[in-house]
């Protein structure tokens, strides 16, 4: 069954009403890694922020649904709430907040009536697996966190969080390869059976550590192909051009 | 004997005119009014009194311009000074103040926000406290002063003897009306951490002026949380006069509605290898207004000294005003020195951030701007009473909207 299903999506920027989305499909089955590939400016940032429901973009047509339902007409939280988690690029960074109390706050807007200790224990021992010190659950959220760390806390909340859909952009953006096996691992450990991934990225590098079952290449707004894990493969080996000029003709 | 002044700038053969500034024409506390505030008091309170009010007389009411005083009337009955005091019992009140203490306040005598408030306290408060600690005292209970009338007026002198520590607590938890002026001397190698909350708002006119002169090696840490009023207008002015003195100022502030709130925070560095950093934080929502005035002045001779003043402000709304005034006045080259204000609405990338995690628009601004406040809020709970600080957080929280 189709947990993530993307109709025809078409998308302006509100401000600008300039079309950045051309008409997507997608279609992402329960349990299943999927996997986006483009080259720099072709808006797969965007898709994961129209997909979210970022007000700087507005849907013109088309349909997102989430477990057959449209999401379109909710708000950024309540699509959270529905179980969509997108990990940024560039993660936020929020002073006064720390990440320990922010994690349990944000499980509890989501309708966790977990108790405290046992929230506590779930996040120290994720931490562990992410591979973060501790010592990061006590400071601001994201604040002077390095790149990698960024990154890490970005997992760490989509392993706290469990959500239905995770759509990871560029999480492998700005990591060394023990970081990027790392982070690749904690995906992989905190995914359950019936949670659907999405992983945005320019490189294959991130798929010699999540397999994904689709791989799709997104260029100019669109999908413009897509195939098994060997499409990666092929595009690490020869760019992104033999594609380009399949669209130009 | 010469006053403290607001601002005293003097530069080889220069020297700054003052300018004239308007006065309000209300009706005045009498000679009656005096006589009955100093009934009961000490002969030093008394001559410390009478000196105040002559000079008092020979004032009006400033006008003020960028938070008009214009609803500005005195109360009657006069107000009195009631509070609570909990702590080490280093402490008497003001009305009993003896000679020696008189010379000292009158030698910590300064203008303040106007020198008519600083008067208007001086002359007609019938009460106030002196703390004297005893030297080389380490004091582990923090000293809680809580205001509990609607309305005070009152007059302070803190001493805070050699090598001596002390956590203090001014605590106003409401009221229309204050005037209070206290005057602070930290000698050598003393400390003191002061926390002053006034959580009055709305409908009130509240004037706290407050000098603080630090010895050698002294040190004050000082947060000052004020919501807003009709008129706010906390005025503190911190002066190293001691070698390695220095002053960590953090005033925090929140007006919301039509409440205002005009600050001054001034940071005077005489002495050498002093330190005077001022840092304010606040947000302003609704049609409130906020003036902060924040300022360092480096007089010569004052060589690797270090005065650092800044302030961020977030403003929630379009009708809320911020005036930020910073001041940077270096009189000696070999000094560090910097001032900086910072005015903003949230980024939308960070509510959007907190929204993709499931919160609400409004559970994200609340989180961000508690956020703001909460590194102070932490250090005050690591220093003073935690429940004093639990009160302050909440106040705050219920302004966010």
């Amino acid at each position: 069954m189709a947990l993530l299903e993307i109709v025809d999506l078409h998308a302006v920027l509100a401000e600008e009403n300039i079309e950045i989305l051309k008409g997507v499909n997608l279609k992402i089955n329960e349990g299943q890694i999927h996997a986006i590939m483009g080259p720099n400016g072709s808006g797969k940032s965007t898709l994961a922020n129209v997909i979210m429901g970022n007000s700087k973009y507005r849907v013109t047509s088309g349909d997102i649904r989430l477990e057959g339902e449209s999401i379109l007409d909710l708000t950024v939280d309540q699509r959270a709430k529905k179980g969509i988690f997108l990990s940024f690029q560039h993660p936020q960074e929020i002073p006064g907040v720390r990440l320990r109390k922010f994690l349990i706050s944000v499980k509890q807007a989501l309708g966790s009536k977990e108790p405290l200790l046992k929230m506590n224990r779930k996040i120290e021992s994720l931490t562990d697996v992410v591979a973060l010190n501790q010592e990061f659950l006590e400071r601001y959220l994201n604040l002077g966190f390095s790149g990698g760390e960024k990154k890490k806390s970005e997992i760490l909340q989509f392993g706290f969080l469990k959500p239905k859909v995770a759509i990871f952009d560029e999480i492998d953006s700005g990591l060394d390869v023990d970081a990027l096996r790392k982070i690749a691992e904690a995906i992989n450990k905190f995914k359950d059976e019936g949670m659907s991934i999405l992983l945005i990225t320019h490189y294959q590098r991130l798929l010699d550590y999540i397999s994904p079952d689709r791989v799709h290449v997104y260029i100019n707004g669109q999908i413009a192909a897509t195939d098994g894990p060997e499409l990666a493969r092929k595009i690490e080996e020869n760019g992104y051009a033999f594609l380009l000029e399949g669209i130009e003709r | 004997m010469s006053i403290e002044r607001t601002l005293n700038l003097i530069h080889n053969e220069f020297k700054m005119l003052e300018p004239m500034s308007k006065v309000l024409d209300i009706e005045e506390y009498t000679e009656e009014d005096f006589l009955a505030s100093i009934d009961g008091g000490s002969k030093a309170f008394k001559v410390f009194k009478r000196r105040a009010y002559e000079e008092y007389k020979t004032l009006k009411f400033p006008a003020w311009k960028r938070v008009p005083l214009n609803k500005f009337s005195l109360k009657r009955p006069i107000p009195d000074a009631n509070f609570e005091l909990m702590g080490p019992k280093i402490y008497k009140r003001f009305f009993e103040m003896d000679e020696s203490e008189e010379i000292l306040a009158h030698s910590l005598d300064f203008q303040g926000s106007d020198r008519k408030f600083t008067l208007l306290a001086d002359s007609f408060s019938t009460d106030g406290i002196i703390v004297r600690t005893e030297k080389a005292a380490n004091y582990a209970e923090t000293l809680i002063c809580k205001f509990t009338s609607e309305s005070q007026l009152a007059s302070n002198l803190i001493i805070v003897e050699e090598n001596s520590k002390l956590n203090m607590v001014f605590y106003t938890p409401g009221g229309d009306f204050s005037a209070i002026t206290s005057r602070f001397l930290l000698k050598k190698g003393a400390e003191l951490n002061l926390l002053f909350v006034n959580l009055s708002s709305a409908q009130s006119h509240h004037f706290s002026n407050n000098y603080y002169v630090i010895g050698e090696k002294a040190k004050l840490r000082l947060y000052d949380v004020n919501l807003g009023g009709t008129v706010v207008a906390p005025y503190h002015l911190v002066k190293t006069v001691g070698q390695g003195a220095s002053a960590n100022v953090k005033p925090l502030f929140f007006p919301v509605g039509n409440e205002k709130i005009d600050m001054l925070y001034l940071g005077r560095i005489i002495a050498p290898e002093s330190s005077i950093e001022i840092e304010g934080i606040g947000t302003v929502t609704d049609s409130s207004k906020a003036v902060f005035r924040g300022s360092i002045e480096i007089n010569k001779n004052a060589k690797n000294s270090s005065g650092n003043e800044h302030s961020s402000t977030i403003i929630l709304s379009d009708k809320a005003i911020v005036q930020a005034i910073p001041g940077l006045f270096v009189d000696e080259n070999d000094v560090n020195a910097s001032h900086a204000a910072s005015i903003g609405s949230i980024e939308n990338d960070k509510i959007y951030y907190l929204m993709t995690r499931g919160l609400s628009e409004s559970e994200a601004l609340k989180l961000i701007v508690a956020g703001a406040f909460e590194p102070v809020f932490q250090e005050i709970k690591e220093i003073f009473d935690d429940e004093v600080i639990g009160g302050v957080r909440n106040v705050f929280s219920e302004r966010i909207r």
